[in-house]
């Protein structure tokens, strides 16, 4: 995998966190794949702290170092199984944007730098560990961006109001 | 510091089995989300076929 594809998920990482963290200056997504990322993960992102809450206060998250080994140290046992998919793809982000949220509040000053760094272990694991998967699956364009993208045309929850009422007319007939 | 609760870390292996837990509740969450979206998708299909 070269550099250019390091910067490309490097650039994901950044944007994203930027995104979590709400930073007044982020303009709009510079490409369709970190523009849908946003989206599904920051969705993702709430479920994801509340479900993380109790474990994570068990341990003080004091420093970049500190969060990178616990970052590596979770991912390693999620992706123990053998297995990947887009789901747990997404959730290598919005891990990095809890750890990065739970660094500002355990008052760790955020500058530049250490926001850097974060972005940068987390585009090291994804390019040391899932780049292969990641090209195998059609890459970001053709695999992530097929599989998310079509969602903000119509949501899930109208699709399946579709479907129920298409069940129930069936029901009300046979 | 006076007056200031000092969280002591968690020992190693309390520490560990967080970390543990941590990396089930993801496992869970984005084999979900990625189910989620194989049936959105599949719905998709059968409901909007020209999308």
């Amino acid at each position: 995998m070269g550099t250019a594809e390091f910067y490309y998920v490097y650039y994901l990482a950044q944007d994203y966190l930027q995104y979590v963290l709400q930073e007044s200056h982020l303009g709009p997504a510079q490409t369709r794949v970190a523009h849908v990322l946003r989206n599904i993960a920051s969705s993702l992102q709430d479920q994801t702290e509340e479900a993380l809450k109790p474990f994570l206060d068990k341990i003080d998250i004091t420093s970049v170092a500190v969060a990178k080994r616990i970052f590596n140290g979770v991912m390693e046992e999620k992706f123990a199984d053998g297995n990947t998919n887009w789901g747990r793809i997404m959730t290598i982000f919005t891990f990095g944007g809890l750890l990065t949220k739970k660094l500002q509040e355990h008052g760790v000053q955020l500058t530049g730098e250490e926001k850097e760094q974060i972005s940068y272990f987390i585009t090291e694991y994804i390019i040391n560990n899932k780049a292969e998967w990641i090209d195998a699956n059609g890459g970001w364009e053709n695999g992530f961006l097929t599989k998310f993208e079509r969602r903000s045309l119509l949501s899930f929850s109208k699709i399946t109001a579709m479907f129920i009422a298409v069940f129930s007319l069936f029901r009300e007939y046979y | 510091m006076p007056g200031r609760t000092v969280r002591k870390a968690a020992p190693p292996a309390a520490a560990r089995a967080a970390v543990a837990q941590c990396a089930l509740e993801l496992r869970r969450i984005g084999d979900k989300w990625d189910l989620r979206q194989k049936i959105l998708n599949l719905l998709m299909k059968l409901f909007c076929p020209e999308t």
